[in-house]
């Protein structure tokens, strides 16, 4: 289900008496008179509700002799709400797009000439800024701490409270022989 | 006479424009935001020919003929674009928007014959 389907599905299931229309076609199939009838609605009003139900893709009809027969479109219903939620977002690329040009803003805000002008206070900004300097770091290779401190220096006096925070953004790591740089999630598969 | 019978079709759109309102509140109240909104296309059905029926008595001046006129010209003018937009409908097999156009014909069929109750009968 697309993220435009389940909006409109969920838009569509936000009303009481088309809720009611569709336990009634839980039990059973039924026409719009039935309807009607069972739920206290004018037969109009049953149809108009039906229309858009069945816009929705939660109902279908279909015909049986004289009348036109509504039925629930069990598969709409049997799909797990977290699988809507993990459906790749129509609006991921502009997402996507939106994200790399804050990016883009708060390093062209805190760099200059290659220097970091000033630690951002603001964690989200602070890791941006931190990314960039990791990227000075090679994958696969264990430096010292004076090494890296080199490193971090480069950009920053203050490389006592980068480092620090380096190894809290989990940026790099360290253990008794040295520092690494941690490799993305989206890069440990390669 | 006339003022008697401007009285109380006032008082009959008055009376049903609150109706709708109160219906609309209760079924927004309820969750039933499409048949609210359906009222609320009633009551501005009631509102439109309240504002004719104004009209039509400063047009015609105290005579009772003229005001029955030009309020029968236009109760026919204003929902020939209903009828033809329902007909449009149809035509696609568009449920919901016939509906819409069906509620405000409805309205206007029953604020013909209240009209012609209240001009018609004798005092």
């Amino acid at each position: 289900m697309t993220e435009t389907e389940a909006i409109r599905l969920f838009k569509c299931l936000s009303d009481k008496s088309r809720l009611q229309i569709l336990k009634s076609l839980a039990m059973e199939d039924m026409y719009v008179e039935r309807l009607a009838e069972r739920l206290g609605l004018t037969a109009p009003t049953v149809s108009f509700h039906l229309k858009k139900l069945a816009d929705a893709g939660a109902v279908v009809s279909y015909k049986n002799q004289y009348y036109m027969m509504y039925s629930l479109k069990k598969e709409i219903f049997d799909t797990n709400i977290l699988e809507i939620l993990l459906e790749k977002s129509d609006e991921a690329e502009m997402q996507a797009r939106r994200d790399a040009e804050y990016r883009q803003k708060v390093i062209h805000a805190f760099f200059e000439y290659g220097k970091l002008k000033a630690i951002p206070a603001q964690k989200k900004k602070e890791r941006i800024v931190l990314e960039v300097i990791a990227q000075s770091f090679e994958f696969d290779r264990i430096y010292s701490e004076r090494e890296v401190n080199i490193i971090i220096a480069d950009f920053h006096d203050d490389f006592c409270t980068i480092r620090r925070d380096m190894i809290g953004e989990h940026l790099l790591e360290r253990d008794a022989n040295g520092y690494w740089r941690v490799k993305p999630d989206c890069e440990k598969g390669l | 006479m006339i003022e008697q019978k401007i009285s109380k079709l006032n008082g009959y759109f008055d009376k049903e424009i609150s109706l709708c309102e109160q219906r609309s509140k209760n079924l927004l109240a309820d969750d039933r935001a499409d048949e609210a909104a359906h009222e609320k296309i009633k009551a501005n059905v009631y509102g439109i020919f309240r504002t004719i029926l104004s009209v039509a008595v400063k047009t015609g001046k105290g005579d009772p003929d003229a005001v029955r006129h030009f309020f029968f010209l236009k109760i026919q003018q204003i929902p020939s674009n209903w009828t033809t937009a329902y007909d449009q409908a149809r035509q696609h097999d568009d449920t919901v928007k016939m509906q819409v156009e069906q509620i405000k014909l409805d309205t206007v069929g029953s604020i013909r014959e209240t009209f012609t109750a209240i001009w018609e009968e004798k005092s």
